[in-house]
């Protein structure tokens, strides 16, 4: 089937704890996100943007429902079956290194894994590293000797060295200022233009999502309550908690 | 009360052969909101560091000095420093989860901070504080414990202890950025109605332009230790004179829902020794003359202040 979408979420619900303590995070949640698109899926703090990202890896299992990729249902697989797939880049990526090995050495483990041994792969790292705006010589430091936002863009480095088709981003660039933010932003964009590329981008700035995303889902409680194009969601807003939302962005004025 | 509640003339700081700060010099009036942006790095939180004092940090205050309401606290004992913070010098950190003890009451730790700076604690004044901060349950909320708190909620029983206290300056480091963006957009109109009705004057620190446009009086931008432009809000705002502010702005993703333009380069190593203008190799307009340039700010216009104006027509 070659109109399916490349990733589906089909009625996803995912709860922790039991009888009592049962609390629920995700309710009967549907995605479809397409190839080439970029959907941006924005929420406040607990709103179960995260999980939804562990369901969508398999980091950890759906409570009920189902997931498909290019058609074919992948509800209950490993992360290691997965993995291939797509890059994940988390928020705390600081804990998404290993502590024990260098950031060249993370980024050799990733790039073997994905593509094999190549020669080149110090020249490809270090080139990806000097995108990020970032001096190639800290690829060889340790993750706790660099700083928050370095390590950030040393993970989304990481990811994008290995060329991915889809990317699965958590708060990407929240840790980054904004000059930083812009660079990757635009570099994004050339690589979609260049040779397409899918997204899920997480994000709690709808100011940075209306530049960026083809769609956008607004999540509030573990439910999807509006989605659609930026136009829609900045201009024409119809849940009252987009528009509450969109009231407390703060533009530069 | 003298003519400034705070003066920071000429300061450079510096963590042992870095030099973080280097001759900033800026003035807060009383009931004025001052904001003073940039990027990581750039020194704005050793800024504050240093108005707190620096003694543990190993930072040390090379020159200049920092005069608070007509005094000068540029190098106050630790004796000295522990009577003016708090009763003179509010301070709410980026972070307020490790401020509190997550596990005992807001009443007992309001009750120990007021204690601590000798002044009495009367539980109706804190309410009362609460209640013009429009604090959701300000008649109970002391009875919580942190942990039962969300991060905003937290935060601003951090701001209202240190309104409490009565400073008369008020630093906020980034105290927003932890936020959503509905608590955020609370806790700034809390702080300005703190102004409007309380007459204090905040320094704010932080790295979101957004943010500052809706509070500041003034707005300090800083890069690389340095500040490059200052000047009332609009004036700045509306007409950014030095080519790292309109970079920064370009940077912002805005209501047109155009791609926000990055800047290249990065800032330089920290404490690393320029002759010239340090944002150079990142600037557009960088000509050669630049290179050698003295750094200086020089007033564009009445309230508005520059250390550079290439590339402008």
């Amino acid at each position: 089937m070659s109109s399916a979408p490349l990733l589906e979420v089909r009625d996803v619900a995912k709860h922790y704890g039991r009888g009592k303590k049962r609390h629920e995070v995700l309710t009967d949640l549907n995605i479809s996100l397409n190839e080439g698109e970029v959907l941006g899926i924005i929420g406040e703090s607990g709103c179960g943007k995260s999980v939804l990202l562990n369901l969508i890896s398999c980091l950890e299992p759906v409570s009920a429902g189902q997931l498909f990729f290019k058609g074919e249902e992948y509800t209950g697989k490993k992360p290691k079956d997965v993995c291939r797939w797509f890059q994940v880049i988390f928020q705390d990526s600081e804990a998404a290194f290993d502590p024990k090995m260098t950031i060249r050495q993370s980024m050799h483990e990733n790039l073997r894994l994905l593509s094999g041994d190549s020669k080149d792969a110090d020249a490809k790292i270090e080139a990806m590293i000097e995108i990020m705006g970032l001096n190639p010589a800290l690829a060889d430091r340790y993750p706790r000797q660099l700083s928050g936002g370095q390590v950030q863009r040393m993970s989304i480095a990481r990811s994008l060295v290995t060329e991915p088709n889809l990317i699965l981003c958590d708060e990407m660039t929240s840790a980054l200022d904004v000059s930083a933010q812009a660079m990757i932003l635009q570099y994004l964009y050339k690589l979609r233009q260049k040779r397409g590329l899918t997204m899920i981008f997480v994000s709690h700035d709808m100011a940075l999502c209306s530049t960026f995303c083809d769609r956008m889902a607004i999540m509030k409680d573990g439910k999807i309550v509006e989605i659609g194009t930026p136009e829609q969601i900045m201009d024409h807003p119809q849940h009252e908690y987009t528009k509450l939302l969109l009231d407390a962005v703060l533009y530069v004025k | 009360m003298a003519e400034n509640i705070l003066e920071i003339n000429n300061l450079t700081v510096t963590y042992g052969q870095f030099k973080i700060i280097t001759e900033v010099s800026f003035k807060v009036k009383p009931k004025e909101i001052v904001c003073i942006a940039g990027e990581s790095g750039c020194g704005k939180s050793t800024l504050i560091k240093a108005v707190l004092g620096l003694k543990q940090l190993g930072a040390q205050i090379e020159e200049g000095s920092v005069i608070l309401d007509g005094r000068d606290i540029t190098r106050l004992g630790v004796e000295e420093r522990r009577q003016i913070l708090g009763t003179e010098i509010g301070y709410v950190p980026q972070n307020t989860r490790g401020s509190f003890n997550n596990i005992r009451s807001y009443e007992v730790q309001y009750k120990e901070t007021m204690l601590a700076h000798g002044l009495p604690f009367v539980k109706a004044d804190a309410i009362d504080v609460f209640k013009k901060l429009n604090f959701p349950d300000a008649d109970t909320i002391l009875e919580y414990q942190p942990w039962e708190m969300s991060g905003g909620m937290n935060q601003r029983m951090a701001i209202g202890l240190a309104v409490l206290q009565k400073p008369k300056l008020m630093l906020a480091d980034e105290a927003t950025s932890v936020l959503d963006v509905t608590s955020q957009k609370e806790v700034i109109e809390e702080l300005s109605k703190l102004r409007d009705e309380l007459g204090w004057s905040i320094l704010f620190i932080t790295h979101n332009l957004g943010v500052a446009s809706h509070i500041a009086d003034k707005l300090g931008v800083m890069y690389a230790g340095r500040m490059v432009e200052y000047g009332a809000i609009r004036k700045v705002l509306d007409h950014p004179i030095h080519p790292y502010t309109r970079a920064l702005l370009a940077a912002i993703p805005g209501k047109d829902r155009k791609l926000p333009q990055g800047l290249e380069g990065r800032p330089p190593l920290d404490g690393a020794e320029w002759t010239g203008c340090n944002f150079v190799p990142r600037c557009r307009f960088a000509c050669e003359a630049c290179k050698t340039k003295k750094y200086q700010l020089i007033e564009v216009e009445p309230d508005h202040f520059a250390s550079c104006s290439e590339g402008m027509e």
